[in-house]
Order: C-alpha cells, then sequence, then structure tokens
C-alpha cells in the first residue's frame, strides 16, 4: 500500500489538516495466529481449501470448529476480514458431508443485503464443489424453486420474517427438513437486541418446539460483530448455554484513527465546514493518490452528493484522475446494480464507494486502505465496524471521522478519550415482554397446540387463558388448539418498520422502467412531488408519488438543487387508560397518535447547499399508533413544585436534559435498544397544561415498553439521578444529560441545576 | 371493519334468535348432530347412498385416465371444510367428504370433526378410507385439499396415502373459461350443470360458523355447512359425468350436447391417448373453427403427416388468408419443400393485405418481415 503510506506521510506533514485533527491514533500491527487443519477434517474440505491457497486456519476458526465438533453452541466473536464463513461453513459441511441426511438453517438479519450475497458465496466458495445442495429460502424465492428447496435443500439460507412467517406455520411441508436439522446459523446475532431481539428469542423458542416435534435436537452457531456481551446475548437469545470464541487470529496491520473537526467558518456563530465538503475533499485527496476508499454517510441524500461530488472532483481531463471509478450504494438500488458495485469493489474495478451503513457489515466488498466517517455514526460499536471495513490482512489503513456540527458529533470530536475508552454497547432482550410472548404463543399455538403445563421460555398458561378468554386458543382436553381463521403469524411484525416499499419508476422518454424502491415513511420524505431524486449520479425529479398503488413516477431533470423535506412530529393522546400519583409526580398511561407530516421541502442548492426557495407537499401525515406514559410536573404535585422552583430560563434545557437521561438510562433496565422507544418533552403540553415528558413505545401497538417503564420508574429515576451525579464528565457528555446544543449559548452549571432538581423532585417524592 | 364484523355476526346467528346464546362457561358438548352417527369420541360420520352420475357411462372412463380393468370404485371424490383459508399447519379440516361409485350407487361419506382432540380419529378413519390405488377427484385439490389432509397426517403422526389426483378445475378451465369466465365450482354448477343452490353459505363464512360452534357448542349453525358441504361432493362427480359424458361421445364420433370450447376438448382428449381426438378436431375445424384447425395441423405436422397439415393449412389459407396457415404454408416450402418463390408469393401476399402488418404485433411483424427478407435474398440467389 505504498499509496496509502504516502498519502498518511502527507497528512502527517499538513499542517492544515493537522490544525483540525484532535486525535491521532495509531493501533499497532497485530500478528496473526495460525493453527493447522483440524486433524478430522474432511480431506474433500482440506482439498478445496488448499485449493484456494488456505493451508492452515486462524486460531478462532479451529478453536470454532473444534467447538462445534464437540456439540457445544458456539459463539464466535468476529471483527471485520477475519474469515467469518468459513468459523461455521467448515463445521457446518464436514457434519454435512459425514451425514448425508443432516441439514442446516443459516438466518441473516436482513434479506436485501446480507443473505443474497452470503448464498452465492457459499456456493461458489465451497459446497458447489462438495455437491451440497444450498437454497435461499426468502420472500423472493420463486414458487417452482420452494419445493425442491424444502425437500432437497441440505443448507437452507432465510431470514427470521421468512422462518416466522414462511417456514414454522407451513413446518410440515418441511418435515424432511425439520427431523434432520443439525445446525442453526445465526450470523450478525448483535442486531438482535432490543424489540428485534426478543422476537427473535421468541422465534428461536418456537423453531426449537418444533424441531422437538419430529425428534431433532441442533446445534446453534453464532456470530457477532464486537459488542460489549456477545455470549451473554447469544445465551439470551438462544436460551442454553454456549461457548464464547472470542480470541481473533487473524492478523491486523498498523492502523491510524484520525478524528477531524471541520474548521470554523464563522467564529462567532460557531459553524463550521459541512461534512460533506470536507468528506469530499478528503476522499478525493485519498483516491488520487491510489487508496482505495469508502466514504460511509448518514443519509441517503448524503451519500448520492457525496458520490457525485467526488466524482466531480476527479473528472477532469487534463489529468488520469477521471479513471477513478467512485459509485454510491445504499438500499433501494436495483438488486443487480448492487451486485455489479459489491463486484466491482471485490475485483478492483471500482476505487471509491460512498455508502450508507449498508455496507458496514456482511457483505463481502474486498478490502480497502481507508475508511471516512463523514458523520459520527451514532454508536461506538458501529464506529468501529465503518473503521474496519478499511484494513486488508496486514497492510496499513486509515480510518478518518469528519464530525458534524451536531452537539454529540462535537463531543466526540473533542473528547476523543471518552470514544476510545468506552468499550462497545451491550445489546439486551426481554423475550418475556407480554406483548411479544403473547403474540409469539399464538404463533407457537397455531403451528402446534401448546399442552397444559407446556413451557415457551418459562410457563405460559396464563397468557394461554388470558388468550382463551379473547378466544383465538381453545382449550380442551389438556391442550389449547388455534381456533381462529385467520394465519396469526402475518399480523405479527418482528420489525417496527412495514415492509411495504415504493417502486420508483422513470418515465422520461416513455421508458417505464423500475430504477429502484423505498419504503414507504422514507418515501414520503424523499418522493414527494418536485422532489429531486439522486440515484448514483442521474438526477430524476419526481412526477407524482402514488401511495396507494405504491408507485413513484420520475423523470430526468437538470435542476441546480437538491431537495430536503422538513419533517413535523407531534404526539396526542388518544385515549387515556389511567392516571396515577407515582414518585411525587402525576404518570398518566394510555393510547397515543405518534404523527409525523411532511409539510413543505427546501430546495438546497449543490455545491452551497444555500437555501434557494421551499415548495409545499400535499401528502398524508405518517400515523403511529402505540402506547406511551406521560410524567406531569403539574405544580400540584411535589416533583411538579420542584420543577416550577427553576429559574424560568432554566426549565426548558432541564426538561429536556431529563428527556437525553431518560433515553440513555431506560433501556438499561427495558432491554430494549434506545431506538424502540421514544422520548419526547414538553415545557408546557397543549393537552394537559403543565410540563410533560412522553415516553413511547416506537412499535405499532405498542410492544410494553412504557408500561415497563411505569412499573420501574422508581429505579429508573434513581439511576438517572445517580448517572448525573457520578458522570466524570464537565459539564454535560453523551453518557449523562447529553453535550450542550450549540445555539443554546454558553450555560454554566447545567448538570448542577439539573441534580438540584432531581434532588428536590426526588427527594419530596421520598418524604411525601 | 366494524361492519364487516357486524355483518359476519348476523350470518353466524341462528336466523330464529334475535340474540346470540350467552357464552357457557364450558361449552356443552352436543349430544348428538343431526343426521349424523359417533363413529368416535370426537368423530361423526353422515352416511348417504345417492344414484350415481357415473352409472351408464362407458368403461374405462376418458378423462381419469384408469388403466385398463380399473373399476370407477377407484375414483373417490373427495372435498374438505376447514378452520382457515389460508393454510398452514393451524388450519384444521373439520369436515372431510369421500363419496365413491359403487355401480349404480354413489356413496357419499361427511365425516365430521366435533372437536380439535379428535383429529387423531378422523386421520385414522380416512386411512382405511383411501388408498394408494384410488384417483382423488377434487376441485382445486391440487392446491388445497390435499395438501392440507397431508399436513393433518402429519401433525397426527401419520403418511397421507398418496393416491393419483384428478383436479377437475384444470380441465374446467380449459372447457369452460373462454365461455363463462372464472371457473369456480358454484359458477360451472350455475351456467353448465343447470344445478341451483338455494340458501347456501358463502364459503368464506364456514370456518367461522364451525368455530362459533366450538364456542357455544350450538350446531344448528352448522345445518347449511353440511349441506352446502354434500352439494360440493355430489357436484363432484355430476362434473365429472358432464366432462365424461361430452369426451366420450366425441371419442365416439358423435356431437357432444352443450357450450364447451372444442378445441380444448379435443386437446384433452389427445393428451389423454384418446386418437380419436384429433378427427373431432378436424370435425370442429371444418365446421369453421379455426384455433380447432390449427392445433389439428399443428398435432400432424408434430407428427409428419404434412399431407394434412397442408390440407388444413391450404383451406385456412384459400378460405380467409388466415395469417397462421400463410405462415405455417410460407413454412413448409421454404424449408421442406425447398420452393422459396412459392413460400415468397404468400409472404408478399401477406404483408400487402391492407392493414394486416399495422394490426400485428411487434415481434410478428419483425419475424414476418425478416422472413420476407431472407426469402427476397434466396430467390435472388436461385435466379
Amino acid at each position: 500500500m505504498a499509496g496509502l503510506e504516502e498519502a498518511i506521510g502527507e497528512l502527517e506533514r499538513d499542517r492544515e489538516f493537522l490544525a483540525q485533527v484532535t486525535r491521532w491514533q495509531r493501533i499497532p500491527a497485530r500478528e496473526g495466529t495460525f493453527e493447522p487443519f483440524p486433524q478430522s477434517l474432511d480431506p474433500r474440505l482440506a482439498g478445496i481449501l488448499s485449493r484456494r491457497g488456505i493451508t492452515r486456519l486462524y486460531s478462532h476458526q479451529a478453536e470454532c470448529f473444534r467447538s462445534v465438533a464437540q456439540g457445544n453452541n458456539t459463539v464466535v466473536v468476529t471483527p471485520t476480514a477475519s474469515g467469518k464463513t468459513l468459523c461455521y461453513n467448515l463445521p457446518v459441511l464436514q457434519a454435512l458431508l459425514r451425514e448425508p441426511e443432516a441439514r442446516a438453517l443459516y438466518l441473516f438479519p436482513t434479506k436485501a443485503l446480507a443473505q443474497d450475497q452470503q448464498s452465492e458465496l457459499n456456493e461458489t466458495v465451497l459446497a458447489g464443489e462438495v455437491g451440497i445442495h444450498i437454497a435461499t429460502y426468502d420472500g423472493d424465492t420463486p414458487g417452482s424453486v420452494r419445493v425442491a428447496a424444502r425437500d432437497g435443500g441440505r443448507i437452507i439460507i432465510s431470514n427470521p420474517d421468512m422462518l416466522h412467517a414462511g417456514i414454522l406455520p407451513n413446518h410440515p411441508k418441511w418435515i424432511k427438513f425439520m427431523s434432520s436439522l443439525r445446525f442453526v446459523v445465526i450470523d450478525e446475532i448483535h442486531m438482535y437486541r432490543g424489540v428485534f431481539g426478543s422476537h427473535m428469542t421468541n422465534l428461536i423458542r418456537r423453531l426449537k418446539r418444533i424441531v422437538r416435534f419430529y425428534g431433532s435436537n441442533p446445534c446453534f452457531i453464532c456470530c457477532s460483530a464486537t459488542i460489549g456481551n456477545p455470549l451473554e446475548l447469544a445465551k439470551r437469545v438462544l436460551e442454553e448455554d454456549a461457548v464464547l470464541v472470542d480470541r481473533n487470529g487473524a492478523p491486523s496491520g498498523e492502523k491510524h484513527v484520525v478524528f477531524y473537526n471541520p474548521p470554523l467558518v464563522d467564529r462567532v456563530q460557531g459553524i463550521r465546514r459541512g461534512v460533506v465538503l470536507e468528506s469530499r475533499k478528503l476522499a478525493a485527496r485519498l483516491l488520487t493518490r491510489g487508496v482505495k476508499t469508502i466514504v460511509f454517510s448518514r443519509s441517503r441524500v448524503r451519500t448520492e452528493l457525496i458520490a457525485s461530488y467526488i466524482n466531480e472532483s476527479l473528472a477532469s481531463v487534463f489529468t488520469d484522475n477521471h479513471r477513478i471509478r467512485v459509485e454510491s450504494y445504499r438500499g433501494g438500488y436495483l438488486p443487480n446494480e448492487r451486485r455489479a458495485i459489491e463486484q466491482g469493489l471485490r475485483s478492483g474495478a471500482i476505487q471509491g464507494v460512498v455508502s450508507t451503513n449498508a455496507l458496514e457489515l456482511g457483505i463481502d466488498i474486498g478490502g480497502l486502505d481507508a475508511s471516512v466517517l463523514a458523520g459520527f455514526p451514532g454508536s461506538i460499536s458501529s464506529s468501529w465496524q465503518q473503521a474496519g471495513r478499511a484494513g486488508r490482512r496486514s497492510a496499513v489503513s486509515l480510518a478518518i471521522l469528519i464530525a458534524s456540527s451536531s452537539p454529540l458529533d462535537q463531543y466526540m470530536v473533542t473528547h476523543p478519550d471518552y470514544f476510545f475508552s468506552r468499550s462497545p454497547e451491550s445489546a439486551w432482550v426481554d423475550p418475556d415482554n407480554p406483548y411479544i410472548l403473547a403474540d409469539h404463543l399464538k404463533c407457537a399455538a397455531f403451528e402446534l397446540p401448546v399442552k397444559e403445563g407446556e413451557r415457551l421460555g418459562g410457563p405460559v398458561d396464563g397468557v394461554l387463558a388470558l388468550l382463551e378468554e379473547s378466544g383465538v386458543v381453545r382449550r380442551t382436553e389438556g391442550a389449547f388448539y388455534w381456533s381462529e381463521r385467520s394465519y396469526p403469524a402475518e399480523q405479527v411484525s418482528l420489525r417496527s418498520a412495514s415492509s411495504e416499499n415504493v417502486v420508483i419508476i422513470d418515465e422520461t422518454k416513455g421508458r417505464n422502467a423500475v430504477i429502484g424502491e423505498m419504503d414507504r415513511p422514507s418515501a414520503k420524505e424523499l418522493l414527494f412531488d418536485g422532489a429531486v431524486y439522486l440515484h448514483r449520479g442521474a438526477q430524476f425529479m419526481v412526477k407524482k408519488l402514488d401511495l396507494e398503488n405504491r408507485r413513484c413516477m420520475v423523470e430526468e431533470s437538470e435542476v441546480n438543487y437538491y431537495t430536503d423535506a422538513i419533517v413535523k412530529t407531534d404526539i396526542k393522546v388518544l385515549q387515556k387508560d389511567g392516571e396515577v400519583e407515582r414518585l411525587g409526580i402525576r404518570v398518566l398511561s394510555g393510547d397515543v397518535l405518534v404523527r409525523s407530516q411532511v409539510a413543505k421541502f427546501k430546495k438546497l442548492k449543490f455545491h452551497t447547499h444555500e437555501n434557494v426557495g421551499y415548495g409545499e407537499i400535499a401528502l398524508p401525515e405518517e400515523q403511529m399508533h402505540t402506547r406511551s406514559v406521560v410524567l406531569e410536573l403539574g405544580e400540584d404535585t411535589p416533583g411538579g413544585a420542584a420543577f416550577a422552583l427553576l429559574p424560568a430560563p432554566a426549565r426548558e434545557e432541564v426538561v429536556a436534559d431529563i428527556g437525553t437521561l431518560v433515553k440513555n438510562v431506560a433501556p438499561l433496565f427495558l432491554l430494549c435498544s434506545s431506538s424502540d422507544i421514544g422520548v419526547s418533552e414538553r415545557l408546557r403540553d397543549p393537552l394537559l397544561g403543565v410540563p410533560a415528558l412522553y415516553v413511547y413505545d416506537r412499535y405499532p401497538g405498542g410492544t410494553g415498553l412504557s408500561e415497563g417503564f411505569l412499573d420501574r420508574i422508581e429505579p429508573i429515576m434513581g439511576a438517572v439521578r445517580d448517572l448525573v451525579s457520578a458522570c466524570a464528565c464537565e459539564d454535560g457528555c453523551p453518557s449523562c444529560i447529553g453535550p450542550a446544543a450549540r445555539d443554546s449559548g454558553p450555560v454554566e452549571g447545567r448538570k448542577k441545576t439539573v441534580l438540584g432538581f432531581l434532588a428536590a423532585w426526588l427527594g419530596a417524592a421520598r418524604d411525601g | 371493519m366494524a361492519d364487516r364484523l357486524g355483518a359476519r355476526l348476523e350470518w353466524i346467528r341462528p336466523r330464529s334468535r334475535e340474540e346470540a346464546p350467552p357464552r357457557a362457561e364450558t361449552p356443552r358438548r352436543p349430544s348428538g348432530i343431526e343426521g349424523f352417527r359417533p363413529v368416535g369420541d370426537h368423530l361423526f360420520l353422515r352416511e348417504e347412498t345417492l344414484a350415481s352420475p357415473l352409472a351408464g357411462l362407458a368403461l374405462p372412463l376418458v378423462l381419469p385416465g384408469l388403466a385398463p380393468g380399473e373399476e370407477a370404485s377407484r375414483l373417490v371424490f373427495l372435498d374438505t371444510e376447514t378452520t382457515g383459508l389460508s393454510g398452514g399447519a393451524g388450519s384444521t379440516a373439520f369436515l372431510v367428504g369421500i363419496a365413491r361409485a359403487d355401480g349404480e350407487r354413489l356413496v357419499v361419506k361427511q365425516l365430521f370433526l366435533e372437536d380439535f382432540p379428535g383429529e387423531r380419529e378422523l386421520v385414522e378413519r380416512l386411512e382405511r378410507e383411501l388408498s394408494e390405488r384410488d384417483v382423488l377427484v377434487t376441485f382445486n385439490g391440487k392446491a388445497f385439499d390435499v395438501p392440507l389432509l397431508r399436513t393433518r397426517f402429519i401433525m397426527n403422526g401419520r403418511r397421507f396415502p398418496e393416491a393419483r389426483q384428478l383436479d377437475l378445475l384444470y380441465a374446467s378451465r380449459r372447457l369452460w373459461k373462454a365461455l363463462i369466465g372464472p371457473c369456480s365450482l358454484r359458477s360451472i354448477e350455475e351456467r353448465v350443470l343447470g344445478i341451483e343452490r338455494s340458501g347456501d353459505v358463502p364459503s368464506f363464512l364456514v370456518p367461522e360458523i364451525y368455530l362459533d360452534f366450538l364456542r357455544t357448542g350450538d350446531p344448528s349453525g352448522l345445518r347449511t355447512v353440511f349441506a352446502h358441504h354434500r352439494q360440493d361432493i355430489v357436484s363432484l362427480a355430476r362434473l365429472l359425468a358432464h366432462m365424461e359424458g361430452i369426451a366420450a361421445a366425441a371419442a365416439r364420433g358423435s356431437a357432444p350436447s352443450g357450450r364447451f370450447d372444442r378445441e380444448a376438448l379435443g386437446r384433452l382428449l389427445v393428451e389423454r391417448g384418446v386418437e380419436s381426438g384429433v378427427a373431432f378436431l378436424e370435425r370442429a375445424a371444418s365446421s369453421g373453427d379455426s384455433r380447432a384447425a390449427r392445433t389439428a395441423s399443428l398435432i400432424h405436422k408434430r407428427r409428419g403427416s404434412y399431407d394434412r397439415a397442408l390440407a388444413i393449412w391450404r383451406e385456412l389459407w384459400e378460405r380467409s388468408e388466415s395469417l397462421f396457415g400463410g405462415i405455417e404454408l410460407a413454412k413448409y416450402y421454404e424449408h421442406a419443400a425447398r420452393q422459396p418463390a412459392e413460400a415468397l408469393k404468400i409472404v408478399e401476399r401477406l404483408c400487402l393485405a391492407p392493414g394486416r402488418l399495422a394490426s400485428m404485433g411487434e415481434e410478428e411483424r419483425a419475424g414476418l418481415l425478416a422472413r420476407k427478407a431472407r426469402l427476397e435474398r434466396k430467390t435472388r440467389r436461385s435466379d
């Protein structure tokens, strides 16, 4: 990597660049640890590997092989480029070669990205040569292929949604597969956190129940990215013991991690150069020096913008730079477009790519030299995963984080120690959440009558009695039978977002060609009539968004601006179930309607990003009917009285800080992920007339998190107070009350104010 | 939503009562089901003997493809009513009808599952009633009834006897779709068989009626379901008899009565290996059915009987300058007879006919023009 070493050297001598660098961390190279092929390895597999130039294994691959051979459920932590697929493919193929009837199920978290990719890989790399039938089984699998996959597939590649709604409810069609299932591989298990993870655990419970019916007892192999608690998470998802393999034997080269804060353009207002232009400049600089670069951007529009800006910078005909190929990559492209880009990256035909987090994990794009993070990705583990995309085996690599002007980014870039000393986030699940459990119990009863006293994770007779009362199951002669005409899995979604997509159709000159797709809520924000839609360097104007028929007609355009919708969200209480006095305040619980409306959009000029006009959007609002609790700080309660004693100018900040704290702390108590709950603060709620804090479920219909919040309000608020008083930061950081917002001006003593209020409130509650 | 539910409840509630019966704490077990006798703890049977619609038809029947010497009693008419229409392990067949022809008689059995735990008895009973040597005659059974029963067998640890299947839906679509549109058993009853049902219950309400019976223990709502189901089985037998009657007449060389697609029937016969199907197609062709003519000619062509195919193409070409006839003739002259000039004459006439090119599909037009260009080349060369 002469190019990269040169580029790094150049940056190290560049004063202007260095002036903006807040940390240049060098992570030393590490030698690989290798082991010879295991003695027992089937000679056919050994042969295939040697033909591919693999003559030994990384120590973690060998360890994983041994562990599985001993029949252990195994969790292997696999950073990027550590040979993940061999960790599970070797032990699985070994067993499948020895036992001609044995079968395996591979589960990948998403259909679109990781999985079809993996199937291709598995097929061509390994199994094709040993004659093991591998079949993908997901929503896109044509009916004609399904029967062959079910009956003949030795390895079935699928996803949780398909297992949930397609495979398990039809298990008798899978009798051959289920009765000889030996392995279940769960890739990217760290994705199964919070509500999604709680669904996954219940799905595994259902799978185990069905395979038991057919007399099999599979071994689980899980792969996890680096998170705080991989073994704990796997044990909770599997509800079985497991062995952890986390000593990575893959070598890695020296890694430079650079934190870069763009220069101020307006010292008075604290405005800095934007992430888009800065990342374009840096990426172009690297690319022209022959450095293969990936840029991670935080939104689809930015991905498109950065890619086309980079291409414009490289377009000069006087140099050879226009030969450098840079592509954008995100969800919503056609599968063959995505495949072509991935292929181009692997083969080296494409030197640069700008991507959303779609390329963070899972997809094989070969090794890149440098990774540019255009904005902090939101979590420590994502940051490391994105940085990890750069780095091939033993070569030097570079990762640059470019901070945006958001408070969180500014905190990270100005407190690099915070970033480098924190371990990656942990993942939690709560499979016994009654909403989720009841949903899966319905599905389980549909799949096989549930005997009285039978357990699903734990005892479930109580939940079954409720289901019986509502008439969906019938208890008769010691068992609960599904007694509804419906197909319950269809009504239970494992994810919060609907999978409904809008198809984008290019009608330029009567072309009528599908060029991409987009999920419905995003379509409202990005594909409204008059929006500029950017797609791999091409520019289109939206003529008509037809939500009813899930189509969007676009036409090629050549305007000098792009568009950005302004989204307004509000919450309305629909039905109040109850109001209780707890902890010295009033807490309302009930149904709420969370509405988000795009009513206007901005036209932003390319390159300068200055606002050149507005437009109106006429689209129905996006609605989510869900469950919420509302913490009311009315003056007639001790907590509210304490709030009223705060100086008026501080009140808004304090409500917001309490909101941030709750968002940081509640997930630990509710065993959810912070994206599962919504928190919204009001200095004066228009309906209730008092300061209020909404904590709501971000799943349509609710998932019981807000009820859980009310149950645990005392320990949660206690932990909130302890967190602020114990936090070592100066005056607010992302772990406690959040960094100070730039536009709030220099507020001194934020922590002291919040702490004072919490002490007064909780003290009054204790005394009262 | 609420409206739909209300309407559904109206259906379910027995008409004679103003109020739905209050839900009993423990639904009482029905002491008996009208017309049925218990044959297990939770299994009831209704048996009925009717005059067989198949009586009088010559054996072996044409359509089911019974092997020579096989009895019509190998035919089992099968139909199920289920707790759900979307399939999956949680949909149960609560009513299974099987009817077997026995000479002059048709013996209809309806097996009724009075509660879920009786399913094993139902499955075991069916296991005794059915044999792998049977032919299961159904309407949409390939996609629905048979997979569902197969699932129910597996759920009870048994293997479904995998008999041959004759799903009348497919043949019905071929014979009647062009005439009556979408083919449901109901529409065929009305428009082909002349059967009228009165007071029949719509299929989509059936699951709800049964589940309501489980909740209340009151079987009165089921009466319409039993009647509906019985009619379905009888209609199956009548439909097969009707189709067989047409097929047999066509095979004999006489003209079958009633409305149906003659080309489809001829093709059906040929597919079943009934040689006289070709003659039937030719008769239809000579009475002006150009689709039948086309099919007959292609059968001849495939078999290498160019003389007979040619006769039909010439007839089509001379009678109406048919595009199909013209092109087939041109192909024949160009490739088989090696007379490109003859072929070119026909192609030129096709291209010249006013409005013809414009009315053709893009691919067809391109094909014709390419053929013309090639023939022009060939004729120049041979000059």
